[in-house]
């Protein structure tokens, strides 16, 4: 077929992508034994264990920075036991979903969309279209559900991997025992900054699926749309991810939490 | 042939755009229940982006595709989702879910459009690759197959739900000749036996002239359908410029 995209029938976009997210959902929720269950444990499978060392080692290394950077401050005060608090707080609450997100802007993004570049540019989403298969509900739903399913994890292994990297400069530069530190970690945790972090790791999750998903829906029909929907998923994914994370610290903040 | 009133496929003034601007404008032709309808034209002339305006992937810039008596593009969600599953396409390239085996192809629409059970989609899936002649090779991913024989998978995914409109976009290129000769026996067999109408993009006249109850001409330089008809006839009596796109071998006769 010709390469023509001017005038096709554009697939969803902005608001009109989020409705048809939403009624794909309802459709799954009416009859989810036709939904591809089987297609979100390998969304999750290819998201989740894939990610983790990426994942774990990156958080370790904000964590290590954040002892660092953290303790030299405290340390003027006379606060170098707050390190643990700093880094605990700091990981749970915001780092670590942020780092995750960062990671997976560019491991899923730019995954998702290029590989829904390459089925719209090789017609396998008009093939959807015209049978009556909607696109979003069986291509977008399940990468949807598989990475808010393996974002969590990955943020949860990636804060504790901070976490006990934050132990380094604790201990061996700033004084504090093993068991002062750890004393901390436990004091300064509590159930808001883990709701918090956890939300804000989800938000990044339908942010980093939609933006890959919504690239490679809007591709055009040529190998180089391919590569640029991966691109423009990944810069979006990224912007939009740090937007979120300004935005909910301001808001939390606000509310005094 | 006992022909219904309305047809299953009736495009009236359509106008055909691509990237690249207008490509076709007036475009008026039907096809009734039954009836095998070849488009034929240059390179360029518009007939696969035709094609797409048909199976509801373009939205026209005037005119209208009724499909079954409803205008595909404005009907409503669930009108339009009836339409689509009497409706099978057969793309040029295949367009087969890569990601998934023949047989996988085949069996999601079953499962997801008509519902069926395991045990029959796998019956259905293996009794249409054997329709098309690939009964060995529903295991296999569509990068193990040859050109010809994704073709021929696309075509049983396009038959499996058994669609009463199938649109297929030059079927016979990249088949030998012997399959080619096979794919437009199967193309009889289905007008004749099931009443399937299929309307087919092709560059080959030896094709047309052995399948097609109609054909539709599209000039390239005209930008308009510069004739329709028997294929026989217009080979005969055609205006000389789809004579001579037809017969490109033998001097233009006056008509």
């Amino acid at each position: 077929m010709s390469a023509d995209t001017g005038t096709a029938l554009p697939p969803p976009a902005g608001f009109a992508f989020g409705r048809e997210l939403l009624l794909a959902l309802t459709r799954v929720g009416r009859r989810p034994r036709l939904f591809g269950w089987r297609e979100v444990l390998e969304q999750f499978d290819q998201t989740g264990p894939r990610a983790l060392p990426i994942v774990v080692l990156a958080c370790a290394l904000v964590g290590l920075m954040l002892g660092y950077m953290g303790g030299a401050q405290l340390a003027r005060i006379g606060g170098q036991l707050y390190v643990a608090d700093v880094v605990t707080v700091g990981m749970v609450r915001e780092l670590a979903g942020l780092m995750t997100g960062v990671i997976l802007a560019g491991r899923v993004s730019s995954t998702y969309a290029a590989h829904l570049a390459s089925m719209t540019a090789n017609e396998e989403v008009d093939a959807l279209r015209v049978m009556g298969i909607d696109p979003v509900g069986h291509l977008v739903l399940p990468r949807l559900l598989g990475l808010l399913m393996a974002f969590p994890l990955l943020m949860g292994f990636g804060a504790v991997a901070g976490v006990a990297a934050g132990w380094a400069p604790a201990v061996l530069s700033y004084g504090a025992t093993t068991a002062e530190y750890l004393q901390h970690c436990r004091d300064s945790l509590t159930w808001t900054h883990l709701w918090i972090g956890s939300f804000k790791g989800l938000l990044y999750a339908v942010v980093l699926g939609l933006a890959g998903c919504r690239a490679g829906l809007l591709a055009g029909r040529s190998a180089e749309a391919v590569g640029r929907a991966a691109t423009r998923a990944v810069v979006s994914a990224l912007v939009l991810i740090v937007a979120v994370a300004c935005l909910t610290t301001i808001f939390f903040t606000l509310l005094g939490y | 042939m006992t022909r219904p009133s309305t047809p299953v496929l009736l495009v009236q003034d359509l106008s055909v755009h691509n990237a690249q601007g207008l490509l076709l404008e007036g475009v008026d032709f039907q096809a009734d229940a039954g009836e095998v309808v070849a488009v034929v034209g240059a390179s360029g002339s518009g007939k696969s982006s035709l094609l797409r305006h048909l199976a509801g992937l373009q939205v026209p810039a005037q005119g209208s595709v009724q499909v079954f008596g409803h205008d595909l593009y404005r009907s409503d969600a669930a009108t339009l989702q009836q339409l689509r599953q009497r409706m099978g396409i057969m793309f040029q390239g295949g367009a087969l879910w890569t990601s998934l085996s023949v047989n996988e192809n085949i069996e999601l629409p079953l499962r997801l459009l008509a519902g069926m059970g395991a045990p029959e989609r796998a019956a259905r899936a293996r009794a249409t690759l054997a329709l098309v002649g690939l009964d060995d090779a529903g295991h296999k991913l569509p990068a193990e197959l040859s050109g010809g024989m994704r073709k021929r998978a696309a075509l049983a995914r396009a038959l499996a739900l058994e669609p009463a409109l199938l649109l297929l976009d030059e079927p016979g290129s990249g088949l030998d000749p012997v399959s080619a000769a096979k794919l437009d026996d199967l193309i009889l067999q289905l007008c004749r036996q099931q009443g399937t109408t299929i309307v087919k993009v092709t560059h080959d006249m030896a094709s047309v002239l052995h399948v097609a109850d109609r054909m539709v001409f599209l000039d390239r330089q005209l930008g308009r359908v510069a004739a329709v008809g028997h294929p026989r006839e217009l080979l005969d009596h055609g205006p000389p410029a789809v004579r001579a796109f037809l017969n490109p071998h033998q001097p233009s006769r006056p008509s």
